[in-house]
């Protein structure tokens, strides 16, 4: 029991962790995947960034670059063919789309959080000279021509950033200034750096990741709560189940006890029915040998005659139809039925009476009743025969030892209006110690030096009455001896 | 084995009360001892018995013990303060060993009486009583 406990409560620490781990894993991929979503934000920003600025840019090299009015202190650009001219006072100047970039940028740069930076490996203006990370992703895209994109992020020094750079390849448009410069269609030749400060991004991932780390501490200790109260439940249930078995067993163990108790009572019952019947057999057995005598010596005599043998014959006849009928009227008395029959009251009473008289007589004890009703009563016979029987037996056994002349035993049976009857056993036995009168109903307590008696007797009285005859049994002491009375409750009582 | 005849007539003389509580008995036993000895009264109790002892101070008596109103023992006592010399034969059913007080001339046989135990009844009544 203890090992299969051990096992079960470790398969359910594992489970639970298992389980705390699944939900947990499931939970740090979700959280993946959230980041993934965010940068994936991140890098559709900056590429509509880009994607504008070229659309920008386009739109100036299909015109093959812009002229502005000359404000401000910008000079013709020198690195541009023809670039400016002189209209009505007004000086117009050339801007090519590397250039407008540059100052859209700066307009930008100024205004947006989002910061960005023309910028080329051979750039025509050294302002556009790229950074390490934009050397570095010039390279890489140069090298891998058919990515249009570079970005990573950054997370130095507190500052956490993340740096883009889409790739501007050589069209026939950009020609017209960078053919200068040697480049061919198609080459790149230099990307539009996009800086977004990703603060809001860090933020949400951190709190993402606090969560989690929240999310999965809550995960782990509801299960684990969760397991202490299965297992809780599971010892619980398992203790009742243990004390269940152990309740079971004992009603098994006092059933047994009552049944073996009975048994024994029930031989001692025997026992007594033995001995009574010894009794009711010694006239008719001394009667029929004498008859036998009286054959035998005139036999010997030789003056036996018909009638007188005839006589012997019929008195044997009649004297062994009276042992018969005795062991019929034990055998029917002692026989259980166990089911209940309708029955006089007064029949039984009788019935007894008849069965102790002769070994009642034996020892000199009158037997005395008075019954005031004649109840037909509905009850299991055979053990309310018992419960008297015994009363009787313990009145003459008490007699026997106790008193020498005018031994009696009285029965009377009272009814009451409450369907109940009393019947009281009395005798002139002298009673019973006042230190035991307690105990006299417990199992083998016995104040008998028989060794064959167990001591149950009266125990079974009051088991079978409580039992069986919804009844009860009390003992007072009396004058000269004890009384046990009997209340029984009835169904009816029809006289 | 003694001649039951032999003893019959040895005993014809004699007259025997037999006391027992139980009719059937009193009538069986009471025709067997009549075809031995010369008279036989029966009584049903210690009481009637002691009754016809002081009529009739009869040889033998004969006597159950447990009886009603008078137990067999008591009686007997009673005959021997009577008669010192009275000559009681006990007939029980206890096959203990049992001391009659106060009573002088006594023996005792168990019930039932077979022919073998009541032969010999009646030959230890004939050798006691000379």
């Amino acid at each position: 029991m203890q090992r299969k406990n051990l096992i079960l409560y470790l398969a359910l620490f594992l489970g639970a962790f298992f389980a705390a781990f699944t939900i947990s894993s499931l939970h740090d991929k979700h959280l993946q995947h959230e980041k993934e979503t965010l940068r994936e934000k991140l890098i559709d920003e900056a590429k509509a960034y880009f994607r504008s600025i070229v659309s920008t840019r386009s739109w100036n090299a299909h015109y093959k670059g812009v002229y502005i009015e000359k404000i401000d202190n910008i000079e013709p650009n020198e690195y541009l063919q023809e670039n400016h001219f002189i209209h009505e006072d007004k000086t117009y100047i050339k801007v090519n789309p590397a250039w407008m970039t540059r100052m859209i940028s700066e307009i930008n740069n100024q205004k947006n959080h989002v910061k960005y930076k023309i910028t080329s490996l051979n750039p025509l203006n050294p302002k556009n000279k790229p950074d390490s990370f934009e050397q570095e992703a010039l390279s890489y895209l140069e090298k891998h021509t058919d990515e249009e994109f570079y970005y990573t992020f950054f997370d130095k020094n507190n500052t956490k950033s993340f740096k883009f750079i889409g790739k501007l390849s050589t069209e026939r448009s950009c020609l017209q200034c960078h053919q200068i410069n040697g480049y061919n269609e198609g080459d790149i030749r230099g990307g539009i750096s996009i800086n977004i400060p990703n603060d809001s991004y860090y933020e949400s991932i951190e709190n993402l990741e606090k969560h989690s780390k929240k999310y999965n501490w809550f995960v782990y200790i509801v299960i684990y709560l969760l397991a202490i109260v299965v297992a809780i439940v599971v010892h619980i249930s398992q203790e009742r189940k243990e004390l269940n078995k152990k309740l079971t067993q004992q009603i098994q163990e006092n059933e047994l006890q009552t049944d073996i108790m009975l048994t024994q009572s029930r031989q001692a019952a025997m026992g007594d029915m033995v001995s009574m019947i010894a009794h009711q057999w010694r006239q008719p057995l001394s009667t029929i040998s004498m008859d036998v005598n009286n054959v035998l010596a005139d036999i010997e005599f030789k003056s036996l005659n018909d009638n007188e043998l005839r006589e012997n014959l019929e008195s044997i006849s009649k004297e062994v139809y009276v042992l018969s009928s005795t062991i019929e009227e034990f055998k029917e008395f002692f026989h259980p039925k166990n089911e209940k029959e309708h029955i006089h009251i007064n029949i039984i009473m009788e019935e007894l009476i008849r069965l102790t008289e002769k070994s009642l007589q034996y020892h000199n004890i009158t037997l005395t009743k008075k019954v005031d009703a004649t109840c037909l009563i509905h009850t299991y016979v055979q053990e309310f025969s018992q419960v008297l029987l015994h009363l009787i037996q313990n009145a003459k056994d008490a007699l026997i030892k106790h008193r020498s002349d005018n031994r009696w035993i009285h029965i009377t049976l009272d009814k009451k209006p409450n369907n109940e009857i009393i019947i009281a056993i009395e005798d002139n036995g002298g009673g019973i110690d006042e230190n035991i009168v307690d105990k006299i109903f417990e199992p083998y307590f016995s104040t008998k030096e028989d060794k064959n008696d167990k001591g149950l007797g009266l125990y079974m009285v009051k088991t079978i009455l409580n039992k069986h005859l919804h009844g009860t049994i009390n003992v007072s002491n009396t004058k000269d001896g004890a009384k046990f009375i009997i209340t029984m409750k009835i169904e009816s009582c029809d006289e | 084995m003694t001649d039951l005849v032999e003893l019959r007539t040895k005993l014809k003389k004699y007259s025997v009360l037999f006391v027992d509580d139980e009719e059937s008995i009193r009538f069986s036993t009471g025709r067997f001892l009549k075809k031995f000895f010369n008279s036989v009264d029966v009584a049903d109790n210690g009481e009637t018995g002691l009754q016809s002892y002081k009529n009739h101070t009869h040889d033998i008596v004969i006597t159950d013990i447990l009886m009603p109103k008078m137990n067999g023992d008591i009686m007997a006592k009673k005959i021997t303060e009577l008669n010192p010399d009275a000559f009681i034969v006990f007939v029980t059913a206890s096959r203990d060993h049992e001391e009659y007080d106060g009573v002088a001339k006594s023996f005792k046989v168990t019930k039932p009486l077979s022919f073998e135990v009541v032969q010999e009844m009646i030959e230890k009544i004939a050798q006691m009583i000379e």
